[in-house]
């Protein structure tokens, strides 16, 4: 993944959300705040911030309050419910730097952007997650 | 056709309703399936989001318990309401009430789980109204508390036969909101023959309040006790610390991956009147979850968790006490944030 195509990528979520799920798009917004956060994609970055009630992407690396650093394998798998984010963070395969209440205001973004993809048709077709194999981990 | 005393008294409540009349968005109906095996169970669930009138979309949800769960859920629009009710088809997969019982034939697309059976209600129904849903709705629960199903599931490349496999069924219909301030929790205990039993609780969201509480039994078949608020009792045990849960669909899983918190090890529910009591017991042996975005809350999501386990009942007749063993499964739903 290259800076250009992650932007792309996050532009045509915000995309979806914004046609689907408006209210969730300023839920993003308003939990990052303030907040700066640097997403970094295997081999490209972007920044997120909150800008007029919405959460805006700027493509490529820069300073930020909090650091995200995944794969795109990674972040398939966590969407797709074959790893948690504890365990990701445990294997190393998520890697998250920054203050306690930064980190708090990524993470509160990161939900409000899941509430409003599981609600919305377009997201679910750009994730293609919607009816995936199960075959994660299994209980007994 | 072989006249099954169990049959008619079913099939009153089998149709489809469809809330032709009813506040459209809000209308929910669903059949449930639980098939309790030795070695396997099988739950199975085809549900309406909204009223027919409105072309709903239906989901339709396969689990089965093979070692480890599999399955998943499945939403469409692709549905039918066929025969004045009597048959429901969505996508690829059908149920119909036949003179014999039910006949499913659910085949999840693409994950090689299905479950082709026939259901012969080996039970009287019994029919709950006006069950408190919050915001003032209400939902009607049509149980067949017992019945014998035979036929095989598919899961995981392997064909499952069913020979007469206790298994339980109910059909539901009612208005009201996911992630609405109220949460069930349910549970069927199962034996080898009609004695089985059926609880629930109704509670407030946040579960401080109790609604309404119940405990229905059957004694070969037939209606025994039905234990009303006053008479019932529901205990949680301990709690579940088995592995980590399937949830699906798995496109909702980072939204609930929060581990089992206040999930019971085990869940005791007695009825007592006079001289007369049954005490359910249900020892948790494993569990899986679904999850469905909340209609009341933009940032909600209400879990579903289905626990089965081995279980008994212990039935206290004019001082004599009858033991009886069988299997259970529990529903209890939860909102989480």
């Amino acid at each position: 993944v290259s800076d250009t195509d992650l932007h792309a990528r996050v532009d045509a979520a915000f995309a979806a959300l914004a046609a689907d799920s408006p209210w969730h798009l300023g839920a993003i917004a308003r939990a990052l705040l303030d907040t700066v956060a640097r997403l970094e994609v295997d081999e490209g970055a972007l920044r997120l911030a909150a800008a007029h009630e919405a959460p805006v992407a700027l493509p490529g690396p820069g300073p930020a309050d909090v650091t995200v650093r995944t794969t795109a394998a990674a972040f398939r798998r966590l969407i797709t419910g074959q790893e948690t984010l504890r365990d990701q963070l445990r294997a190393g395969a998520l890697d998250l730097r920054g203050t306690p209440a930064h980190l708090l205001r990524v993470e509160a973004a990161w939900r409000a952007w899941l509430h409003g993809a599981v609600r919305s048709p377009r997201s679910a077709a750009l994730l293609q997650g919607s009816h995936l194999p199960c075959d994660g981990p299994l209980a007994g | 056709v072989t006249h099954n005393p169990f049959h008619q008294a079913a099939a009153a409540h089998t149709w489809i309703r469809g809330g032709r009349y009813a506040d459209g968005a809000a209308w929910k109906e669903w059949l449930h399936f639980v098939i309790l095996g030795q070695d396997f169970e099988v739950i199975a669930n085809v549900n309406l989001l909204g009223a027919v009138p409105t072309s709903p979309d239906a989901r339709l949800i396969l689990l089965v318990r093979r070692g480890g769960w599999r399955g998943n859920v499945w939403t469409t629009s692709d549905l039918k309401v066929l025969d004045g009710g009597r048959r429901l088809r969505v996508g690829g997969s059908e149920i119909a009430w036949t003179p014999r019982g039910w006949r499913l034939d659910l085949v999840l697309p693409d994950d090689g789980v299905a479950l082709h059976a026939e259901i012969l209600p080996g039970a009287g129904m019994r029919s709950v109204p006006r069950l408190p849903f919050g915001a003032g709705h209400e939902v009607q629960w049509n149980v067949l508390p017992w019945a014998r199903a035979t036929g095989e599931v598919h899961v995981a490349g392997e064909v499952i036969p069913l020979t007469d496999a206790p298994a339980y069924q109910d059909h539901n219909h009612g208005c009201f909101s996911w992630g609405g301030d109220f949460v069930w929790e349910w549970g069927a205990f199962l034996p080898d023959d009609a004695q089985p039993a059926v609880f629930s609780r109704l509670l407030d969201r946040s579960r401080h309040r109790v609604r309404a509480a119940g405990l229905m039994t059957w004694r070969d078949g037939h209606g025994d006790h039905f234990y009303g608020d006053l008479e019932t009792s529901h205990t949680f045990r301990g709690r579940w610390r088995g592995p980590h849960p399937l949830t699906v669909p798995p496109s909702l899983s980072a939204l609930v991956e929060t581990g089992a918190v206040g999930i019971p090890a085990q869940v005791v529910v007695r009825g007592h009147r006079g001289h007369d009591a049954d005490t359910i017991s249900v020892t948790v042996a494993s569990a899986v979850r679904l999850a469905v975005p909340a209609e009341a809350d933009p940032l909600a999501t209400v879990v579903v968790w289905e626990l089965t386990g081995p279980a008994t009942r212990a039935r206290v007749r004019d001082g004599v006490t009858r033991l009886i063993d069988g299997r259970a499964i529990l529903e209890l739903v939860r909102v989480r944030h």
